[in-house]
């Protein structure tokens, strides 16, 4: 099979700025919501901001959900990322709708703890601290930097093995998440400049063994 | 930890970015894609686009805006025309994160809750023009400053982190363009008000100016207009960036 980077496009947002990412890296991709691209790709980034059940209703629309529900069991040897909302998604539910999600990480999407003078939305630059120290998708990412954040809700793993990486805002909360070849980022990768560069060639340069 | 975010906020006319002087045209600045390849390389924190040429109930200028959005590596904000849900959602698909709006804060038909709702409390900001009066109030104007709100600033703020809003923006219309410095006290005021990230615009005369502001609220959002754009005593045009 082709080595190829499907960039799943269901109108949420935040497509072009992936598009000049792979196109700088070079990476052969194709834009679409096709599902017979998903099974011609080896490695599906799913981006999305707004809202989980909107984006569970897009996903519906382009009969992606089954396909993508059944991950693990249909596509072995592929990797899937789910950025912000297509990294909640990959959860059970969410406190944000009433819908379920794909259920490939189990975890449960909840609204951030009001604490003391944090405000919320998380919104800015974070820094991440790896837990998983074996994880090539984080190779040359500089920690400190981190990435750029912006949502309301969380990703609470039910699996603690299942958090690669962390970000603090008044406590730990997951800024990476993988079960298999699936993985979630709560940042957005697209709008974090140099990090968010390496760290989408590594993700594209992702193979089984 | 998070960090306080940088922000250019450009002023498009046209296709054009000018910078203004309390809220009077000062000088063109030139083409708005030139301007952003250069904050691209700058690696900005965020990007704020406020269009000053768009009549009221008029949509935005997608096209420019999606020419824009295509080329743009850095987190987007964008303000003027958002007066519709479908206008709020389509910037966002074109890959805005977040959605400015000003006068249809005031419409009182659940357009701020319906927004909020659909886009998610994250990409949707609140931005208020404000000026003190000779009594020393604070008051809200819309329309580029032409038109005075009669509604009390701090109420207004409240009202609208009831519906749900992400961020609140206040730009200071009496301090556009003269870098002396941001109103610390309204900045300590809204931060003690609200739970919600806050952005501050207007006055921004250096380094300092953005210590001061992230020593009292931080973190939070600083836009940076005339000091991003303008170098030495005549103001030539030279894209810049700092951070504190």
């Amino acid at each position: 099979m082709s080595y190829k980077v499907l960039l799943l496009d269901i109108d949420a947002g935040n497509v072009f700025a992936i598009e000049n990412i792979l196109k700088k890296l070079n990476i052969d991709f194709i834009k679409s919501s096709h599902l017979h691209d998903l099974e011609d790709s080896n490695n599906i980034i799913l981006p999305g901001v707004g809202d989980f059940e909107e984006f569970m209703s897009r996903l519906n629309t382009a009969n992606l959900i089954d396909p993508l529900r059944n991950f693990h069991e249909l596509y072995p040897e592929k990797f899937l990322l789910g950025i912000c909302i297509g990294m909640q998604i990959l959860g059970n539910k969410s406190e944000e709708g009433i819908g379920s999600g794909l259920g490939l990480i189990p975890g449960i999407v909840k609204k951030i703890e009001k604490q003391n003078n944090l405000k919320i939305p998380h919104m800015g630059w974070n820094s991440i601290n790896k837990i998983n120290n074996d994880l090539s998708i984080l190779d040359g990412i500089d920690q400190k930097n981190g990435f750029y954040f912006l949502h309301s809700y969380y990703f609470d793993c039910n699996e603690s093995d299942s958090c690669v990486a962390n970000f603090h805002y008044g406590k730990e909360y997951p800024a990476l998440i993988r079960k298999k070849n699936v993985f979630g980022v709560q940042g957005h990768p697209e709008k974090s400049h140099d990090n968010g560069i390496r760290f989408l060639h590594n993700f594209c340069n992702l193979r089984n063994a | 930890m998070l960090r306080s975010r940088f922000i250019p906020v450009l002023l498009l006319q046209g296709s054009g970015l000018i910078k203004t002087k309390q809220f009077k045209k000062y000088k063109y600045l030139g083409d708005i894609i030139n301007v952003l390849k250069i904050f691209n390389e700058k690696k900005v924190d965020e990007l704020c686009i406020f269009d000053l040429s768009i009549e009221p109930n008029k949509d935005p200028n997608f096209k420019l805006l999606e020419n824009v959005a295509r080329q743009a590596n850095m987190p987007l904000c964008y303000g003027g025309g958002v007066t519709s849900l479908d206008n709020a959602k389509r910037l966002v698909s074109l890959g805005y994160e977040k959605v400015s709006i000003s006068r249809a804060s005031f419409s009182d038909d659940g357009f701020i809750e319906e927004v909020t709702s659909v886009l998610g409390a994250q990409s949707v900001v609140i931005t208020l023009d404000v000026r003190k009066s000779i009594f020393g109030k604070y008051q809200i104007y819309t329309d580029r400053g032409k038109k005075r709100m009669n509604v009390d600033l701090f109420k207004h703020i409240e009202d609208l982190c009831n519906k749900g809003i992400g961020e609140i923006c206040i730009n200071n219309i009496d301090r556009d363009g003269m870098r002396n410095g941001y109103d610390l006290n309204l900045a300590k005021k809204i931060n003690n008000l609200v739970n919600i990230p806050q952005t501050y615009v207007g006055g921004c005369g250096g380094e300092k100016d953005l210590i001061d502001l992230v020593n009292l609220v931080g973190p939070v959002g600083a836009g940076v207009g005339s000091k991003y754009v303008f170098k030495g005593e005549f103001d030539a045009v030279l894209i810049n960036y700092f951070k504190a």
